[in-house]
This record gives structure tokens, sequence and C-alpha cells, in this order.
């Protein structure tokens, strides 16, 4: 059993981050994978993974300090035994890559390199090594297929346990040609690659422009080929799990709710915020169909084109997730008419089986207690957490003033969701919250 | 091999040249506990007796003949050369460099170690030092083995026989032959051809091929072979050398071609540059096991590892390219594994340079290369003669030719012929690194006047919208 370092994995969008929760402990048994530890960046927070499984010696940094990417933060003794186990499981055609048990950090499965021209500057090829991914399978999405360090991280995020990796269809091959079918249905490969393609991205976009993860419309499943193994940039470090916050100054919706309030009491619909939130939700979902999406163990990410939102309430029972189904065919009325009727029977653990497996989670308004949150993703790729609505601090035209704002934290799996995407989606659910009016343009 | 204390090291690299000297220091950058052996002069063939001794000559017989013959620029002048002193000035050149590495390795904290290494297993070398000391014997953890290459002897001509020379004589020649026969066209054989018919020897070039240089395309080796005949130097193709015999003044050298004619060349001395040969005679790499082609080249992997994980070849040892900054890359690349890093022998493009006059610089595929890599190829051209720069030099013979594909706009190649093509072909070696496009190239500001220009120009001549040329 050797003590070695282990250092903050690259965090995906920047070189540092504040390491805010220590989630084990020096003298801890740890398994591979399991997280250990929360760093939050300018935009996100994010669970380090254990590298492998072993019992942790010492942790080297306090909780609160800034930890650049590549700094060691825990020491720990391999699970040797674990190490051979998954040495096997990867069956490596030939044994020259355990040439010794060396101490590196990065234990990424060696990529072979191609003879076949590939369109990346040399850091970018290095960065694919080092992840463990064979950039000669992935399709860039700059201009001509070109691949940036963000195709390599959206690869090395999104790929695929169970396939092998090396049956991907080859990126910009001089034809022209790939893998892509007429109106995005089924795809197996990792982007757009014909330009007559990326003409047609005025439509909900069946797969993102970074070359992420295959992505069918209409819950055709479609399998994510083209991926380099998964444990290999697991090992290699890829963060499993990511988080985006952001908040929204709400006037305007409590405003609208206030005005609303006694209509809907003429109906006697006692109407609260949430009926609104999930207007806005489901708007933001229609235009970012991978959040509303659930992705297995093979990494085929299935999207879905309704809109059950399963709202994620604490009862004296722990938590229940009971589901608005349909949610965008409903009218704001209806949707807090069913929301209080939902509640009342989670609270009382009334709920039937049919009233839960939505396609994407809300938490209620504080309901975690927290301003921020993350949820357990299970095979759902996104969730979002609400907090509560408080007069908070906000900088308006270069003065504090007291606002009443809203807290929100949207978690994604990123093997199906990119770190972009989520922004984009966090962005566009503030924007709607801000300005609420703008859902009238789509409302049905 | 020696009993008792082996020395212990994490690496040992075999040969300080320019692939064995780089790939020490970068694995002394990485905290590797390294020993590097060298039997001879640091930096290798490159240093002491190809790259660098050769490029001084070319630069000092350019000065001499560019000088007698500048009468258009108002310039008369009939220029002496001393060889002898032209010797000394490089050898300073050589001097210094050599110095250098060795203060530069040492400073990255090598160990050094003097003779000529040989494997006795696959984790231990025996050193052999000059003139029967003892054999240091080390140990170690993983081994780059980078030997280089010596120059092929051709049957019936011995280099140990004064008037027959290696590339390694003619480039300590303390006088100016007044006849000399070169067998081999290639680019070594071309460049000291240039040399000496600079200095006013009569050169007799007598190659087997039916062309100099055949590699690089006929667009090319018609200029080179013009220009060189301007300078007087005569081609003998389809001929191979048979023999030499000494005669009343000098040498006689017979050829013969395929069907049996003969022909004898009258030479104060012979210069035979017919290609290199790998270094492994002296390594003993059966014992290592490690295996070679038929040529006996150690085959690598991208790695550079050769068919024992911890032990690497590198540079000419390892095969074609035989080019010293592949050597360099190479050594990097191996020094980087051994760290256990991710670097691996990936690059798009090895630039090769020949130091003819004009010179000729080439990187990445050629139009039918392309094509045949299932492209398609667009190619666009800048004569020298439309660059004002080229113009100003005096020299305008050449151009650059860039290839691209059409449907993105990728550079995919380069070829350039002309003034200082050896300098120019980076952009283009850089352009197909990066994965930039034609658009990239042509939109980015050249400085005026400069033969640089030439390179933005031919990218525009691709896209079709060239300033300078027409667009045809």
């Amino acid at each position: 059993m050797t003590d070695t370092p282990f250092t903050l994995p690259d965090l995906g969008e920047s070189d540092s981050g504040e390491l805010v929760t220590w989630l084990v402990e020096a003298g801890e048994t740890i398994s591979e994978d399991q997280p250990i530890a929360e760093v939050e960046t300018e935009k996100s927070v994010v669970e380090v993974p254990a590298p492998n499984a072993g019992t942790v010696t010492e942790l080297l940094v306090e909780e609160g300090s800034t930890v650049e990417v590549g700094a060691e933060i825990l020491r720990m003794e391999a699970d040797e035994s674990a190490d051979a186990e998954s040495a096997d499981a990867e069956a490596e055609p030939a044994a020259d890559s355990e040439a010794e048990p060396e101490p590196t950090d990065q234990p990424a499965e060696e990529v072979t390199i191609s003879d076949e021209r590939v369109f990346a500057p040399p850091r970018v090829r290095r960065l694919a090594r080092e992840l463990g991914v064979d950039i000669a399978s992935i399709e860039g999405s700059e201009t001509g297929g070109r691949i940036n360090e963000d195709d390599v991280r959206a690869v090395a995020e999104s790929t695929d346990e169970a396939e092998d990796g090396t049956a991907g269809p080859k990126p910009f091959t001089p034809s022209g040609k790939s893998a892509v079918s007429k109106d995005g249905e089924a795809v197996s490969g990792t982007g757009i690659t014909d330009k007559s393609e990326s003409k047609a991205e005025s439509g909900p976009k069946p797969f993102t422009p970074s070359g992420k993860s295959a992505v069918s419309k209409g819950g055709e499943a479609v399998s994510g080929a083209g991926m380099a193994d998964k444990e290999a940039a697991r090992s290699a470090g890829a963060v499993t799990h990511a988080a985006h916050y952001d908040t929204a100054v709400v006037a305007e919706l409590t405003d609208l709710r206030a005005e609303l309030e006694p209509h809907a009491e003429a109906h006697g619909v006692e109407l609260t915020l949430l009926p609104l939130l999930i207007k806005a939700v489901v708007r933001a979902l229609a235009e970012r169909p991978t959040l509303n999406a659930t992705v297995d163990e093979d990494d085929t990410v299935t999207t879905s084109d309704e809109y059950h939102i399963g709202l994620a309430v604490a009862t004296d029972d722990g938590l229940a997730v009971p589901v608005v189904r349909n949610a965008d065919e409903k009218t704001i009325l209806k949707l807090a008419d069913e929301i209080g009727d939902l509640l009342d029977r989670a609270e009382a653990g009334e709920l039937t089986a049919e009233e839960t497996g939505g396609t994407f989670t809300v938490t209620t308004p504080g309901a975690i207690g927290d301003e921020y949150a993350t949820l357990p993703l299970d095979a759902e790729t996104a969730s979002l957490a609400l907090g509560a609505v408080e007069l908070r601090p906000v900088v308006a035209d270069g003065e504090v003033v007291a606002r009443e704002t809203l807290p929100l934290s949207l978690s994604v799996d990123p093997r199906a969701v990119d770190s972009t995407e989520a922004a984009a989606f966090v962005e566009q659910v503030v924007g709607y919250l801000e300005s609420p009016t703008r859902l009238l343009l789509t409302l049905t | 091999m020696v009993d008792g204390d082996a020395t212990e090291t994490e690496l040992v690299v075999i040969g300080a040249g320019p692939g064995g000297y780089v790939a020490a220091i970068r694995a002394a950058q990485r905290d590797l506990d390294v020993t590097l052996v060298e039997k001879g002069d640091f930096g290798g063939t490159c240093l002491n007796t190809g790259c660098i001794p050769s490029k001084a000559y070319i630069t000092a017989t350019d000065i001499a003949h560019e000088a007698s013959n500048a009468e258009l620029m108002g310039i008369s002048a009939n220029p002496e050369v001393d060889l002898s002193a032209m010797n000394e000035w490089k050898n300073g050149v050589v001097d210094q460099l050599t110095g250098g590495v060795e203060k530069l390795c040492k400073a990255n904290g090598a160990t050094l170690v003097e003779g000529t290494a040989r494997f006795v297993d696959d984790h231990t070398v025996a050193v052999d030092g000059s003139e029967g000391q003892d054999s240091e014997t080390i140990a170690f953890e993983n081994a780059i083995v980078a030997t280089g290459s010596r120059p092929i002897e051709v049957p019936g001509f011995a280099y140990s026989d004064e008037p027959v020379w290696s590339s390694t004589d003619a480039l300590a020649a303390t006088e100016i032959p007044d006849r000399l026969v070169v067998v081999g066209g290639g680019y070594i054989g071309m460049e000291l051809s240039t040399v000496f018919a600079k200095l006013g020897t009569e050169v007799m070039v007598v190659e087997m091929l039916d062309d100099i240089l055949p590699q690089y395309g006929s667009d090319v080796t018609k200029i080179i072979r013009s220009k060189a005949e301007e300078l007087g130097i005569e081609f003998n193709f389809g001929e191979g050398a048979s023999e030499w015999t000494e005669a009343d003044e000098g040498i006689v050298v017979e050829s013969e071609t395929e069907d049996g004619e003969t022909s004898s060349y009258e030479a104060d001395a012979v210069l035979v540059a017919v290609g290199r040969a790998p270094v492994t005679d002296t390594l003993d790499l059966e014992a290592a096991g490690i295996e070679t082609t038929d040529r006996g080249t150690i085959p690598t992997d991208d790695r550079m590892r050769t068919n024992v994980d911890h032990i690497h070849a590198i540079g000419d040892v390892a095969g074609d390219p035989m080019l010293a900054h592949a050597a360099s890359k190479e050594g990097i690349v191996a020094a980087e594994v051994v760290a256990g890093e991710p670097a691996a022998m990936d690059v798009q493009a090895v630039p090769a340079a020949v130091f003819t006059d004009p010179e000729i610089a080439t990187a990445g595929m050629t139009a039918a290369e392309a094509e045949e890599a299932g492209f398609d190829p667009v190619v666009g051209e800048m004569p020298f003669r439309a660059s004002g720069r080229a113009l100003t030099t005096g020299h305008t013979d050449g151009f650059v030719k860039i290839v691209a594909d059409a449907e993105s706009g990728f550079v995919l190649g380069g070829k350039i012929v002309g003034p200082e093509a050896s300098e120019l072909i980076a952009e283009v070696t850089l352009a197909i690194e990066l994965g930039a496009t034609l658009e990239d190239v042509a939109s980015t500001v050249h400085t005026h006047p400069t033969l640089a220009e030439a390179v933005m120009e031919a990218a525009e001549n691709a896209e079709g919208q060239a300033i300078h040329t027409l667009n045809r």
C-alpha cells in the first residue's frame, strides 16, 4: 500500500475553487467515485469524486481555503485489491500501460494516436490524452469540425461505460459526411457534422452544439457512440455532478401574484408563487430539451416531450415528490388547484404511485431549508432547487437596495448537460421570473 | 560486466545529440534523476558534423558568392577564401554550441558520464570509457536510446581512404579541391555540392536515380537543378559509383549505369553522401531484448517506447524522419512519458528543410497526399518574383505553395522554394498544428516588406483573392 497524494481535478470552467466542505475525514475508508469534497467556483458547486477506493490518510486543505486545480488536497492509501479489480475489469488488450504503479494522479487509460489528420491545437490533443479520450473520435464544435477544449471535456464527461469508445463515428471526415439524420431523429454521433444541419437550429436542438452526448427527440433512445471509456474519464478526475446557481429579482413576479390572487380566489383557488414558477421552468425546459430527460447507465440520454414536474417537498415522513403531469398544457389556475391538492396529500402521506415519476424535479421554495440546495438526481438529467423569496440586498443603479429575490440552484448530470447549457437554462428561468409577462408570449 | 556497486538512476539517456540532450534536460526539469551518457562531443552529429557546421559553411560561401556576383547592384569584388580560416571560425561556432549544451545539461541536474554504453540486461548498462578504463555499471529504471546515425559507406569507397570523404570529412576540409565528385543527389550531397561549387570547385554529381531530391517533386527540383547548373554543377543521373582509383593527378571515379555503361570522372576527392544508417552496433540491444527492423532502426510506438516498455528510442536510431528537430521532439515526448505525463508523438507535421540555393522547405501534405487522404485539396501559390522583398534581395526564384481542404479551409501542407524557405515554413507548420484555416492565415497581418507576406498571399490565392497575383 502506498500513500499517494490526490490533486484537485479539472473543474471544467475555473482554474481554482474554494473547498467549501470536506465530505470525508482522515482515516475514513472510501470507495471509488465517492464524493470527497465540495468545491465552489465562481458559478457552480461541484462534488469532487474519489479517484479510487482506499483510505484517507490526511486532509491537506482546510475548509474555506482556495485551491488551484492540480494542487494536492489529500493523501490516501489506495486499496490495492480494488486497483487490481478495476484493472482487470478494463481488460487491457496489452499489458503495457500498467508498467508500474507510478504515483501519478492522472492514470487515464492510454489512447493510441491516430495517423489521421486531427484538427485541434496541441494543448487540446494533450488534454484528450490526459482525460483518456480518443480525439479522433470527437466531432469538434467549431467550423469544419475543429476540436476545442470544451469538446474534449464534454466527451470525457459523457463517456460511455458499456461501449468501448472505439466504435464512434469519425469526426471531420474529408467527405464531410457523418452520422446525422435529417430532423435530428436517430443519431449515433457526437455532434453536428454537416453544414446544412447547423442551419436548422431554430427548433429545439436535438443535440448540443458542443458535440455532447447523442440525444434523440420524442423519447427515442439513441446510444452515445463515439464516447471514450467512462471509467477512464472518471479516473482522470472528471467531475460527475455539477451545480449552477443564480438569483432572480422577483418583484414583478410577486406583484403579479398579488394582482392575480383575488381573481383566483373568485374561482376558489389559493394562488401561490409556485404555479408561476413552474410555468417559467416548463417554458425554459422546452427550449433546453436535454434538461427534461433521463440518462441511463449506458449514458444514453432520452429526452421527453412531456413535462411532468416533480415537486420535492419535505414532509413528516421525509421527502416526497408528487408530480404535476403535463404541466405545459395546464393553465396557471389549474396548476394552482392541483398543486394545492398534491401538497396536501403529500403532507398526509396519501400520494398514489401514479402521482410520482416526473421528467424534471423542482424543490418547493424553502422546502429544504437552505437558500441553495442540490438534489440527488436519480435518472433525471437535472433538477432545480428554489430558495425562499425574501428581501435581500441587491445592487441597483450603483446602490445597494433591498429587493425580493429568489435564489435558485440547478443540479445537472454532466453526462447529459454541459455547463454552458446548464448556465443558459438557469439564465432563462431567471429571465422569466424577473419579467414574467414574457410568459404570455407562449401562452397556449 | 563489472561487479560491485552499480550506480542507480531513474533514467539513463544514451547519446547527447539533439534527441538525447533535449530528453535529458526535459527529464531533469521533471525532477527525474537522469544520467546522460555520451562517448564523444555533446550535441551529436547535428552540432558537430551536421546541421551546424554545414550551415556555417553555407552562409560563409554565400557571402563570397554574393559578393562576386553583385555587379547588377553596383558591387564588384573578387573575394579570396581561406578555407582553413573558415574552418576555424566554424569550429569556434561548434565549440560554443556544444559547450553550451553540456553546461545546460549540468545546470539542469543531469549526471554526465563519458563513454560508450551497452546493455547488460533490460535494467543495466555498462559504460566503457576510453583506453582501457574500467567500465561503469549503471542500473536504470528507464532508458532512452538516442545513439543517432552515421554516414553509409558505399562498397569500394572506404571513408578511411584519404580522397574518399564522408560529409564529416567534407566539413573538415582545409583546402578547396579543384574537382569533386559527389556520390548522391540527396539533401546532404546537394547542400555540400553547392558549398563547394560556390568556392570554385568543379562539382560532378553522380546519382543513381534520374533526379535530385526526388521526394520534393519536379516543381521544386527543376528550380534547384537549374540554379545548380548555373553554379557549374554537373549532373550524371542513372549512374552508380562503382570504384575509384589513384591517378597521376588526383583520382578517377568510375560509375556504371543499370545497362552496364561505364563513365569515369577525374577528380581530387569524392564525397559519398548516400544516406545514413542507425548506430546500434555498440549497444548490444539483444541483451535488453530490444528488437530492430531490417534496416537496423529501433521501432517505437507513439510514446517512443521500444518493444521493451521502459526503454525508449528517439531520433535517427528510431528511423525516419532522420531530422534533428524530430529527434528533439521525440526526446521531449519520451522524457515526459517517463515522467508519467500524457505526452505522445502526435504532431501533425514535421517540417523539413534543405539548405540548397534556393532553399527548400516543406510541411504537412502535398496536394496528392491530401487527395489520397480523402480531402478535396485546393492549392494557393505565390511566386517570389511577385514579392517586393524577394526582388530587393536579388533572389526571385521559387514560390510558396499552400495546400488546404477546399470545404473546411484547413491548412494541410506547404511547400516553399526560395530565399529563407527554411524560416518561412514555420508559419505554415504552426497553421497545420493549430488547425488554422486559409482565412486565418490570410487575415493575419504580415510585416511589409518581408518574404513572409508570400505565405499570406499564397493563402489568399487559394481563396481566390490574392492581391499581388492573378487568381486563376
